[in-house]
């Protein structure tokens, strides 16, 4: 196939030595600044406000350069993009090298010897050592060892830039959303996410279907850890259509495109009634995280509805302190106004106690968790690109090849042997073929 | 005697055996008794098979396998590397010299693990994907393989720089240089293997292939150096002492890639070793 003009000047600049080095050494670079400047995506915004603190020279320059969100920059892309350029082109310029080196004949006079044995018995001689018959032009035959070898750098190659293609396409449409549930409680199409990410040009994320969390159960490690939490949902979809769906950390769901995964968030979410002396009453749901062990609580702030107060909790997995599993939970409650602290109440289901002049009672306790919904279309772009880069890099640096072309030269028959990498690695097969095959005065 | 005593002194007794092979062996390349250095395999194996004892009875007390604390990480990362050179040492006799360097790395890496106490830790739901153990395990193959490599350019520069008898023995420079490039090359591919078992178990627990964490950014970083080091030597013709320096480096960041970036702030990995 023949390439436009345009082709040849692009990889001649592209694929210069100078550039390409240029090129790795920048996207390295670039990448390794990731890890000294904080990232927000990673980090938060309080710690990055804590670092540009801590590093005023880099306070005017780290947002204007995009220091702390460096992989969706303008200069990020363009580098990675002129990588990726680099590795489209070298790829083709390897495919029709690799398709040369395997089938082409090209017989090298300087490393060619005679052959002191029949053709018919050479070939079976030749083919004795584990060489195939590739190919065959006019009377010259080629055999290579490891054939696929002088297609690893190709697949190496066409792998590294199916996996960058494919993490751009993400980059560019993913779609994840997280959302807290309590059990029976059922997230609609319309309701916000608790944080959501979206690719550079997707859309907000509105999910297909509702989804209802049935019941959530965790379990535990005699010394309290978690072992494993798993969900039951049930999907329902515009129509009233229902599904019933078991997650488990590890294990997702799918329906309608979407993954769904269970997270390591979960705890007890306490439906309390807050009535502060004889005015309205308010209701909550308290969501706390749970505690890491019996003996230790989860804390949690929250806001007092319609006032600037806070009401202060904590949680212990169990009031009598017997069993990790929630099923007697204890919620502890002071309330804060400025530097004003009441005393603290303690509450089980069912319970009203006082604090800070109100009367709280706790109506319902249930389990809730953490689910993430992903739609991210290009993932096995990813998993095959890994894979081709895999197989290229074991055809290349495990199977090395080695190639024999057996040709008539004058009225002698001929050989030449010669390995493409690695040479000095295999001159003891050469030796030994030479001993199958070529007259002693020669060898 | 309590499990933690048993299976310490397990790991002591490794130790030993490694320490005695490390000398034997060591004897051997260097006085040139090639029985002696025969007969240091028998006592490396007999410390590989103290050592398999000692992570096999952990392993059953634990109820999982050797990657969660800093002890199991080391102890298991030292039964590979000792591992992956003799299973190498069976199709490539030639590298049987690198274990100079592969044997005494084997016992620090072990006594190093062994100052980390160690300590019962069950797993969290996250760590049960048999992607982690790939993960984890892949790594470990390949920093053998890189250790081996490593070992090569060692010997490139000794060899070019002194003049001691013992490094006569070794092969010529150039096949010296050719094994610490092939070998460069397997833990290229066992290091893309692990970062891909990474990428899938990622997927599997949180929805996505990649999250520029610091230990997958660093893991990444090194990778691609180890890419750049096969491609100065592949497309730039690089080799020689040039050529085993740039392979000091890489081997340098991968060992910051694995042992020193898990313990960063934000790594989603610092949840083995809390």
């Amino acid at each position: 196939m023949k390439m436009p003009a345009i082709y040849g000047t692009i990889k001649k600049y592209i694929l210069s030595r100078g550039v390409v080095a240029a090129l790795i050494i920048l996207n390295i670079t670039a990448v390794a600044m990731s890890t000294y400047f904080p990232q927000k995506f990673l980090l938060g915004i309080d710690k990055v406000v804590k670092w540009e603190e801590a590093h005023p020279f880099w306070r005017s320059r780290y947002e204007w350069y995009g220091l702390d969100h460096i992989f969706t920059t303008v200069w990020f892309g363009i580098i990675l993009s002129l990588l990726f350029l680099a590795l489209l082109v070298s790829t083709i310029e390897q495919f029709s090298g690799s398709r040369k080196k395997t089938f082409r004949i090209t017989p090298s006079d300087s490393s060619s010897m005679s052959v002191s044995v029949s053709r018919s018995k050479a070939e079976e001689l030749i083919k004795s050592f584990r060489y195939s018959k590739i190919t065959e032009t006019d009377g010259a035959v080629k055999f290579i060892k490891n054939p696929w070898g002088h297609w690893g750098n190709f697949l190496l190659h066409a792998g590294i830039t199916i996996v960058i293609a494919s993490s751009f396409f993400i980059a560019l449409t993913q779609q994840r959303g997280k959302v807290n549930l309590v059990e029976g409680e059922t997230f609609k199409p319309d309701t916000s996410w608790i944080v959501q990410e979206n690719g550079l040009l997707a859309s907000d994320f509105v999910l297909p279907f509702s989804v209802r969390l049935d019941k959530t159960i965790p379990v535990f490690w005699d010394n309290f850890r978690v072992r494993q939490i798993s969900s039951d949902i049930t999907v329902i979809k515009d129509n009233n259509e229902a599904s019933k769906q078991s997650l488990a950390v590890n294990t997702m769901g799918k329906f309608g495109g979407v993954s769904i995964y269970q997270t390591l968030d979960f705890g007890h979410a306490f439906f309390i009634e807050l009535k502060y002396k004889e005015k309205k009453i308010h209701k909550m749901i308290l969501e706390l995280i749970h505690p890491e062990s019996l003996e230790l609580a989860s804390y949690q702030d929250f806001i007092l509805p319609g006032t600037n107060s806070l009401l202060q909790t904590k949680y212990f997995a169990d009031a009598d302190k017997k069993s990790i599993e929630g099923t007697n939970p204890l919620l502890v409650i002071r309330t804060k106004d400025g530097d004003n602290i009441s005393e603290q109440s303690s509450l089980k289901p069912g319970e009203t106690a006082y604090a800070g002049g109100y009367r709280v009672k706790v109506l319902d306790v249930r389990k809730w968790t953490g689910i993430i919904f992903v739609d991210i279309t290009g993932m096995p772009g990813i998993f095959f690109g890994f894979f081709i880069i895999i197989l290229g890099a074991f055809a290349h640096y495990f199977l090395p090849p080695r190639e024999i072309i057996l040709f008539t030269h004058g009225d002698k028959l001929s050989l030449s042997w010669k390995a493409t990498e690695f040479a000095e690695l295999y001159s003891e097969e050469l030796g030994q073929l030479k001993n199958k095959l070529v007259p002693e005065k020669e060898t | 005697m309590n499990n933690f005593a048993v299976y310490t002194g397990l790991l002591w007794l490794a130790v030993l055996m490694y320490i005695i092979a490390g000398i034997l062996n060591a004897y051997g390349i260097i006085f040139r008794k090639e029985n002696v250095e025969r007969n240091s395999y028998r006592t490396v194996y007999a410390g590989l098979l103290i050592h398999s004892i000692g992570i096999g009875f952990w392993w059953t007390i634990t109820g999982h396998g050797p990657y969660i604390t800093r002890n199991e990480v080391l102890v298991s990362d030292a039964w590979i590397m000792i591992s992956v050179f003799l299973v190498f040492k069976r199709y490539f006799p030639v590298i049987s010299r690198a274990s100079i360097i592969i044997i005494p790395a084997t016992f620090l890496a072990m006594a190093l693990g062994i100052f980390f106490a160690p300590e019962i830790r069950t797993l969290t739901p996250i760590f049960t994907s048999i992607w982690l153990i790939f993960h984890i395990s892949f790594f470990k193959i390949a920093l053998g393989s890189l250790l081996i490599a490593l070992a090569f350019s060692i010997f490139y520069i000794l060899k070019t720089r002194t003049k001691s008898k013992w490094l006569q023995s070794l092969p010529e420079l150039k096949i010296i240089d050719l094994y610490a490039y092939r070998f460069s090359g397997f833990g290229f591919i066992f290091w893309a293997v692990a970062v891909l078992a990474g990428s899938i178990w990622a997927h599997q627990s949180w929805g996505r292939y990649w999250g520029w964490d610091p230990v997958e950014t660093w893991a990444l970083i090194a990778w691609v150096f180890w890419g750049f080091y096969l491609h100065m030597r592949r497309f730039f013709n690089w080799s020689g002492e040039k050529a085993a320096y740039l392979l000091i480096a890489c081997f340098t960041i991968s060992l910051i890639a694995l042992f020193y970036t898990s313990h960063l702030e934000t790594a989603i990995h610092l949840e083995y070793f809390k």
